[in-house]
């Protein structure tokens, strides 16, 4: 990375000093090292300095791979590197580096070449790591490879306080952090995935505790508490608490009382499945934005909101005249709608589809053809999901299976109503594009999945179709055609009005 | 603010080795004596009193050919140290465009912020003014685009950083653009 700042006329002197380079580079071991990025992604980053002993990365990639400011003073040859709250001294042509009020003296000095400062692979990789806050940073000298970990949650404060009729810990972590307890002959075992003990002692028991003793131990990313508790202890309840984020346990000479009763959010919504449900013959229409919400634009007139609400009509008595269906439409004129509104509609008509369409828009004016899209959730939403799914399993038992109750309920929350349609909206979303395909607008990008609010609470089947892009310029013409615009709401309703008619 | 002129390193990096000696020469020369150096003071929110030009290394993320997100390395000088400023000017940056003329900027040129707010619960808040937001080439596809690279050059950024929120003139709203659910924060980890 560094190497593409350099002149062309680097170029020239590089090949000059080739053979010396690669003379001083295997004097020196290995001219490059490798770093693991958060996501996953490995770069190889160059360690050479033509002429220098030992290696070197420059403040540039430092500054990228720790997160520090640079504050550069040209006329001094003198730079500053705040990373997390260290300030780092260096000196051009220096050994001597001062972190805040310590003075470190490396093998090798700081550099400035090609208009570049460069630092020590020394205090690179064995010294700076240590001032990185908020995330790890690991060194592998065998491998040379530099880690940086994902953010890690640290457990660094543990207390405990005497309560009336037990003892009560406080765990505070730096940051959002699950905890599953598990009972041990000796008491109980605290795991925390994903998190790491901090390096501040743990609290001693005082006289009366119904804890004995605390440790930490690691098993691979999860810390462990290992909590020995006194043989007084007839109960505990671990309970999470955000804002602050805080895990209270409590342990009981008596039985506990479960806290219960969860967030609003966590509601869970008990309906009939599509089995013993009648055939929902209605469809509801979304012509997407409307209102002072206008839409994609194009160039040659299109505007979004206009377009899909006179295609939402074709579509209706294409609808009805061709296959029989009813067709619902949210808006059937220039209003604002929320887009929970728009399937609120759909929700109380029982439809047994959900279409909403949209004209698509891009910065690339080359991006063309018809796209559609079926709800996927965020992992934030899956993970509510799956623990709503466990309590309601350890409510119910095994007559919950699969969020199937005896087969006459499903039994989901409620965010993730449209993930059980899935399957369903997925045949209809390829039945879309295959239609569309056949229309010859642009090139078909097929079907997609994102996390679309307006087909999140749809409780049935449901796509959102982006007919083609208004910027492109090709797209744009074709769909402010009369005839296509009838075309396309043809082939909209054989889709549609089949997948119904089959229904599957 | 003391700003000294800008002689710093995206100046020297046109400068050949060869001239590094002669450049150098001419600071001794002309550079009078001792500067004020105003080292270790300041804090967070405080302009860029470490002495020097500030600056820090970023990925930005831009849209190459056929829709795909390319990342690009950039020097970013924010003005000044915090993490709010360093946020915002990686905002203006992407909305600036890239270098390259094979990539196009998914954030719109006019974007302003309301504010940048970072918890300590790795949660970062961008709240947008929502009239910069108009008279761009909104759809499902650049919706996508522009959550995709402002997420993956903040997370890429600010390694602690592992949600964005994206608020309009101070609001939670439903989504940016009409298609993508923004009620809840975009996390960093399913956003690369
Ligand atoms: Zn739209």
């Amino acid at each position: 990375m560094g190497a593409e700042r350099c002149g062309a006329r680097r170029v020239a002197a590089v090949c000059a000093v080739a053979w010396l380079a690669l003379a001083v580079v295997s004097a020196w071991g290995a001219p490059s090292m490798e770093v693991r990025f958060p996501d996953g992604r490995i770069e190889r980053f160059d360690t050479r300095l033509e002429g220098a002993r030992g290696e070197y990365l420059t403040a540039d990639d430092v500054s990228l791979l720790y997160g520090a400011s640079k504050f550069w003073r040209s006329d001094l040859l003198k730079m500053t590197l705040r990373i997390g709250a260290s300030r780092v001294k260096i000196t051009v042509d220096n050994r001597n580096v001062v972190i805040d009020d310590r003075v470190i003296h490396l093998r090798e000095p700081v550099l400035f070449r090609d208009g570049m400062v460069r630092l020590p692979l020394q205090l690179v990789v064995e010294i700076l790591p240590d001032l990185v806050t908020g995330y790890a940073v690991e060194w592998d000298e065998g491998r040379r490879l530099l880690s940086i970990g994902s953010p890690v949650v640290v457990l660094d404060d543990v207390r405990l306080n005497s309560v009336s009729g037990g003892t009560e810990m406080v765990i505070t972590p730096s940051g959002k952090c699950d905890v599953f307890p598990r009972d041990e002959a000796a008491g109980i075992a605290l795991r925390f995935p994903g998190a790491r003990p901090g390096r501040s002692p743990l609290p001693l028991p005082a006289e009366g505790s119904l804890v004995d003793s605390l440790a930490w131990s690691v098993e691979g990313d999860t810390a462990v508490l290992q909590v020995t508790t006194d043989s007084a202890m007839t109960d505990y309840s671990v309970e999470k608490e955000g804002r602050p984020e805080r895990i209270v346990v409590r342990l009981s000479t008596e039985k506990l009382l479960r806290r219960g009763g969860r967030e609003k959010e966590d509601l869970v919504v008990l309906t009939t499945p599509k089995s013993v449900s009648p055939p929902r013959r209605t469809v509801v229409i979304d012509a997407g934005h409307g209102g002072d919400d206008p839409g994609c634009a194009g160039e040659q007139g299109l505007v979004e909101k206009d377009y899909v609400l006179a295609m939402a009509r074709l579509l209706r008595d294409r609808l009805a005249r061709d296959h029989g269906v009813t067709a619902i439409l949210t808006r059937d004129g220039d209003l604002d709608l929320s887009l929970t509104a728009r399937t609120e509609i759909a929700n109380r008509a029982g439809a047994g589809l959900f279409v909403s369409l949209h004209v698509n828009g891009s910065p690339d004016r080359s991006l063309s053809g018809a796209e559609v899209y079926v709800y996927s959730p965020g992992r934030e939403v899956k993970e509510r999901v799956n623990a709503v799914v466990e309590e309601a399993t350890s409510r119910y038992g095994s007559a919950l299976v699969g969020g199937v109750i005896d087969q006459d309920f499903r039994f989901i929350p409620w965010e993730a109503v449209q993930t059980s349609y899935r399957g369903a909206s997925d045949k209809v979303a390829g039945r879309i594009v295959r239609a569309l395909k056949r229309l010859d607008i642009g090139v078909p990008r097929g079907v997609k999945e994102g996390p679309f609010q307006v087909l999140a609470g749809a409780d049935m089947p449901a796509v959102l179709v982006e007919i083609g892009f208004a910027t492109s310029p090709e797209d744009e013409a074709v769909l402010l055609d009369d005839r296509m615009a009838r075309r396309i709401a043809g082939a909209l309703a054989g889709a549609i009005g089949g997948y119904i008619g089959s229904g599957s | 603010m003391n700003r000294p002129e800008r002689f710093g390193l995206a100046r020297f990096d046109a400068v050949s080795r060869g001239r590094f000696a002669a450049v150098l020469l001419a600071f001794v020369l002309i550079t009078p004596g001792c500067r004020p150096h105003r080292e270790g003071v300041g804090e967070e929110e405080g302009p860029a009193v470490e002495g020097g030009e500030l600056s820090r290394s970023a990925v930005l993320y831009f849209e190459s050919d056929g829709g795909e997100l390319a990342g690009e390395r950039r020097e970013i000088f924010p003005g000044n140290p915090s993490r709010e400023a360093f946020a915002r000017a990686l905002l203006a940056a992407l909305a600036g465009g890239s270098e390259s003329s094979s990539r196009r900027a998914v954030v719109p040129p006019a974007l302003e912020t309301e504010g940048i707010f970072f918890d300590d619960m790795g949660g970062l808040f961008l709240d947008l003014k929502g009239a910069s937001l108009r008279s761009w080439r909104w759809g499902s596809s650049s919706e996508l685009a522009f959550v995709r690279a402002v997420v993956r050059t903040m997370g890429g950024s600010f390694p602690d950083v592992s949600r964005v929120t994206f608020l309009i003139d101070g609001e939670r709203v439903e989504s940016i653009a009409g298609h993508v659910g923004a009620t809840r924060p975009f996390e960093v980890a399913e956003w690369r």
